[in-house]
């Protein structure tokens, strides 16, 4: 409004004026990474997995963070009407992959990975929009919702089955379940970016686009995709591992488990299995023609053959060394790896920051407003009524004082006044012939 | 049609003095709902019969005291028709609130119904010295209200210090119409003619005066920073069903005096100090919030966020009187947003004390570590205050948004840095909300005193509180029908304010 578009659609954003353009993509933007759990707003949504399974599943995968995500790729003409924001957006999208990836494989809490791997997930769509993979990002949008809810699904069935989210605690529990085992298989082979899943053709389509805008950007992209097979096929290792001999000691944990998985959580696991693997259709030519027109994108790039190989043959590779190297310790600094654990410590920062600095200053503030702003108001209070008393004692001791001494003396000379009135004639006589003397007195002197 | 509406409640309350004491109470609180009820649907009725693009309507104009020029002029329109609703619905709904009264129910049913006469008869007054009747009296009145039915000899001290506070404010106030009377030529008080004739265009320092004046009366009444502190000692100390007509339509008599008088008669002047009221509005809302935040008291922190609410009207009619850099469909966006505001904040602050004074009921003290975990044992409260307190910081489908988008849009272009800073106030607002509700009702269940039985609402109790969530809902989700009526003025006055 205040740019001169004069209206609020989303189309109308790129003819704002300079430099309320810059605002609003700054506020786009920012909208956008929060929602988005992107870097460096990431770590809510590890909090945020303290709800139940089926609320992380469709809130925290595949609609509501998203939406962030679903924001920057429609506002892709402000972005680059913008200049700058296309490629911050593209990076920032990138540094979330790699470090939430990274952030994902230190994870040793089943739901914490799956939530650091939807911000490194969404990280790619995030890059789709700033590198100008519209048609890709939108791929991987609705690839990744189908997978990441049955993952989220997969894990809640586990927790309600046996008490526990720990990935240790897990081994085995595809064996005991495998219905729920081979859904969840599906599932991370996919996010793993393994042909023939969506996400592999979803990457690659997103990546040609940033191919075209700069090699390291493509790089980036590639080492996140990489990562990504990584801590998907990691959580695959434990959960096939043979069921240990003390596994019980491990369950219930954070709840009691029912031992059980009902039919009814069972079906929209297979549900979900069937669209995540099959979504890969979506880059087919035929599909992804009239796919690019609806999302206004058919002048994209889209990813060559080679591209594909490369991406399967590292993914492949990655998720086989991986398997291999199972739950032995990863070869960094045991600081970096708790430090990765902790969600690379973004809400101490943020609490140290903002939250803390901000409940100081509330409570200085409020001892400010009742100490002096209504201490001074209560100091006026005090001042009137300190003036009043002296007021009222000049009142009683000075101006009642005159007026009690003028009466008095009145009175004195009302009792005086008294004293010749006696009532006797002779008395009267002397006191006229006294007052004639004195007249006269009077009246020779003043001649 | 105005007079009715404005003298009923004051008919009945000489009618319902006239009654024998032995009369139950609840006779009083009934009769008070019906003649509220009435005067709802005469408001509704006079909705109904008014049109947008008229200017005012249902004027009546009668010579009250002719020899100073005093008339009893009265009349509504795009500003003062909403605010009217605003009021007739708050005290319909503290009637119903107040069925669980039991102290002194007579006088306590006649001196709301007076509050009630004069609150009406503020925003219909069309003449200054009417408008200031009504602005004294209302003081009046809520004096008694705090100290006969307040939480005893804190209330009474509160009491007087709101009366002394909000006196002096209104002092100033008079001081000003007095300056604007003798402005204009002929010498009237009346405000049609006032604004037409813009009595102090390029009187310089006297206009400046005049302004200041005017201004710091309605100053302390809205109240702003650092004119706030007799709010949350009357806040705390009042009933509940005062708390809410305090905070939902006698803060509002201030804010709507900005843009009933100080805008429209002190145009220049306004223009020319409108940055000073910018940044008060955007003090009040940052520093409102953020000494919210740190309240322990359940009350004295909706108190407190009252100030953050008025600090947003303030700014908006800050920005409207900055010409540079904007449009005028900017400004006029920033005006019904302001307006919005007040009949968003009395809908919403009105139903948020109401339902403190619940918890005061049962818990008796508003102190928030007291409670613990009660949405388990009270869950129509627990959601009813969700609703209000989410309401109150601002989300969307709620009123709250409605007014604060339309005064954020329109107040960016002429107060860029000002709304910048002012929008942090919605994220503190957010911060201790959320945090209140967390303390009181989520963790383990914690409540003062004996474990006698924590009861969730009276029937009287949600019919009171949720119709006035379900206006704001309303106007949240489709605000139409209260935005057709206030456009047209906002713009009446964006024009006025740009001559």
């Amino acid at each position: 409004m205040a740019g001169g578009a004069g209206s609020l659609a989303l189309a109308s954003l790129p003819d704002a004026a300079r430099p309320w353009l810059t605002v609003i993509t700054v506020g786009v933007v920012l909208a956008a990474f929060g929602k988005s759990a992107q870097l460096p707003f990431s770590f809510w949504l590890s909090r945020a997995m303290e709800g139940p399974s089926p609320v992380s599943a469709l809130l925290h995968s595949a609609t509501m963070v998203a939406a962030g995500a679903y924001l920057l790729l429609r506002t892709r003409p402000l972005l680059e009407a913008s200049g700058w924001g296309a490629p911050a957006v593209a990076w920032t999208g990138a540094a979330t992959a790699l470090a939430l990836g990274l952030v994902a494989v230190a994870q040793t809490d089943l739901k914490q990975l799956l939530a650091a791997s939807t911000c490194a997930q969404v990280g790619f769509m995030v890059l789709a929009a700033g590198a100008g993979g519209v048609a890709g990002g939108t791929l991987q949008l609705v690839a990744h919702a189908a997978v990441k809810s049955l993952l989220f699904l997969a894990a809640g069935a586990w927790l309600a089955a046996l008490g526990t989210r720990q990935l240790p605690a897990l081994r085995g529990a595809a064996r005991r379940y495998p219905l729920v085992g081979v859904t969840f298989t599906i599932g991370a082979a996919v996010l793993a970016g393994l042909p023939p899943g969506s996400l592999w053709v979803a990457k690659d389509e997103l990546l040609a686009a940033a191919w075209h805008d700069s090699l390291a950007l493509y790089a980036a992209g590639l080492a996140a995709a990489v990562i990504s097979a990584v801590y998907s096929v990691k959580a695959v290792w434990y959960v096939w591992q043979p069921v240990p001999a003390d596994a019980a000691s491990g369950y219930d944990t954070e709840r009691r488990g029912t031992r059980r998985v009902t039919r009814l959580m069972a079906a929209p696991l297979v549900a979900l299995a069937l669209p995540a693997a099959a979504l890969g259709i979506m880059a087919a030519p035929a599909v992804a023609g009239p796919l690019r027109r609806a999302v206004g994108a058919a002048g994209e790039v889209s990813a060559a053959w080679w591209e594909l190989g490369v991406s399967a043959v590292a993914a492949v590779i990655a998720a086989g060394l991986t398997w291999w190297w199972g739950a032995r310790p990863a070869p960094v600094p045991v600081a970096v790896l708790a430090w990765l654990g902790r969600w690379l410590d973004l809400e101490q920062v943020a609490l140290v920051l903002l939250a803390r600095p901000t409940l100081r200053v509330a409570r200085a503030l409020a001892v400010f407003d009742d100490q002096v702003l209504d201490g001074a108001v209560r100091g006026v209070a005090r001042g009137g009524t300190r003036l009043a008393r002296v007021a009222a004692d000049a009142d009683d001791g000075g101006v009642d004082r005159l007026v009690g001494q003028v009466a008095a003396a009145m009175r004195a000379a009302g009792r005086l006044a008294r004293r010749p009135q006696t009532g006797q004639v002779y008395m009267y006589y002397a006191q006229a012939a006294v007052v004639l003397v004195l007249l006269a007195l009077v009246f020779a002197l003043v001649r | 049609m105005l007079p009715v509406i404005v003298f009923l409640p004051a008919a009945a309350a000489l009618a319902l003095l006239a009654l024998p004491r032995r009369v139950p109470r609840t006779v009083f609180v009934w009769a008070w709902i019906g003649v509220s009820a009435a005067d709802v649907t005469l408001v509704g009725a006079a909705w109904v019969g008014y049109d947008p693009r008229a200017g005012f309507g249902w004027t009546e104009n009668t010579a009250w005291i002719p020899t100073v020029g005093i008339r009893y002029h009265v009349g509504v329109d795009g500003l003062s028709l909403p605010l009217l609703a605003m009021t007739a619905v708050l005290f319909l709904m503290a009637a119903v609130y107040s069925l669980r009264e039991t102290r002194r129910v007579r006088s306590y049913v006649c001196l709301f119904l007076f509050l009630q006469t004069v609150s009406l008869g503020l925003f219909a007054a069309l003449d200054l010295i009417v408008f200031f009747v009504f602005f004294d009296l209302s003081i009046v009145g809520m004096y008694f209200v705090i100290a006969g039915w307040g939480h005893g000899e804190a209330a009474r001290a509160a009491a007087l210090k709101f009366f002394l506070y909000t006196f002096t404010g209104s002092l100033a106030l008079l001081l000003g119409f007095i300056g604007l009377y003798l402005a204009a030529r002929p010498h009237t008080f009346d405000m049609v003619t006032l604004i037409r004739a813009n009595p102090l265009a390029g009187r310089g320092a006297y206009g400046g005066l005049v302004l200041l004046a005017v201004a710091a009366g309605l100053a302390v009444k809205t109240p702003t920073v650092p004119f706030h502190t007799w709010l949350p000692p009357a806040h705390t100390e009042a009933p509940a069903a005062g708390s809410a007509i305090l905070a939902g339509v006698l803060l509002k008599m201030g804010t709507y005096g900005f843009v009933r008088i100080a805008m429209p008669m002190l145009p220049g002047q306004w223009r020319r100090y409108a940055l000073v009221f910018v940044v008060i509005g955007v003090v009040s809302a940052v520093y409102g919030a953020l000494v919210a935040l740190a309240q322990a008291s359940f009350k004295r922190m909706i108190a407190y966020t009252s100030v953050n609410h008025m600090g947003y009207i303030l700014l908006g009619a800050g920005a409207a009187g900055i010409l540079a850099g904007t449009s005028a469909q900017a400004r006029s966006l920033a005006v019904t947003g302001a307006v919005t505001q007040m009949v968003s904040h009395g809908l919403l602050t009105g139903a948020l004390f109401l339902l403190s004074g619940v918890l005061f009921d049962r818990g008796h003290t508003y102190d928030m570590a007291a409670y613990s975990g009660l949405a388990g044992r009270t869950p129509v409260f627990a959601g009813l205050t969700a609703v209000a307190a989410f309401g109150s910081l601002g989300i969307p489908a709620m009123s709250g948004f409605i007014a604060e988008f339309q005064i954020f849009t329109g107040s960016l272009a002429s107060a860029t840095a000002a709304t910048a800073v002012a929008v942090l106030g919605i994220l503190i607002t957010a911060a201790l909300f959320l945090r209140a509700l967390q303390r009181v009702f989520l963790g383990p269940l914690r409540r003062p005193g004996t474990p006698a039985a924590f009861r969730d609402l009276h029937p009287a109790e949600v019919a009171s509180i949720a119709p006035l969530l379900a206006a704001s809902v309303a106007i949240g989700v489709a605000p139409r029908f209260l935005l057709d009526v206030i456009e047209p003025a906002a713009r009446t006055i964006i024009t006025l304010v740009a001559r």
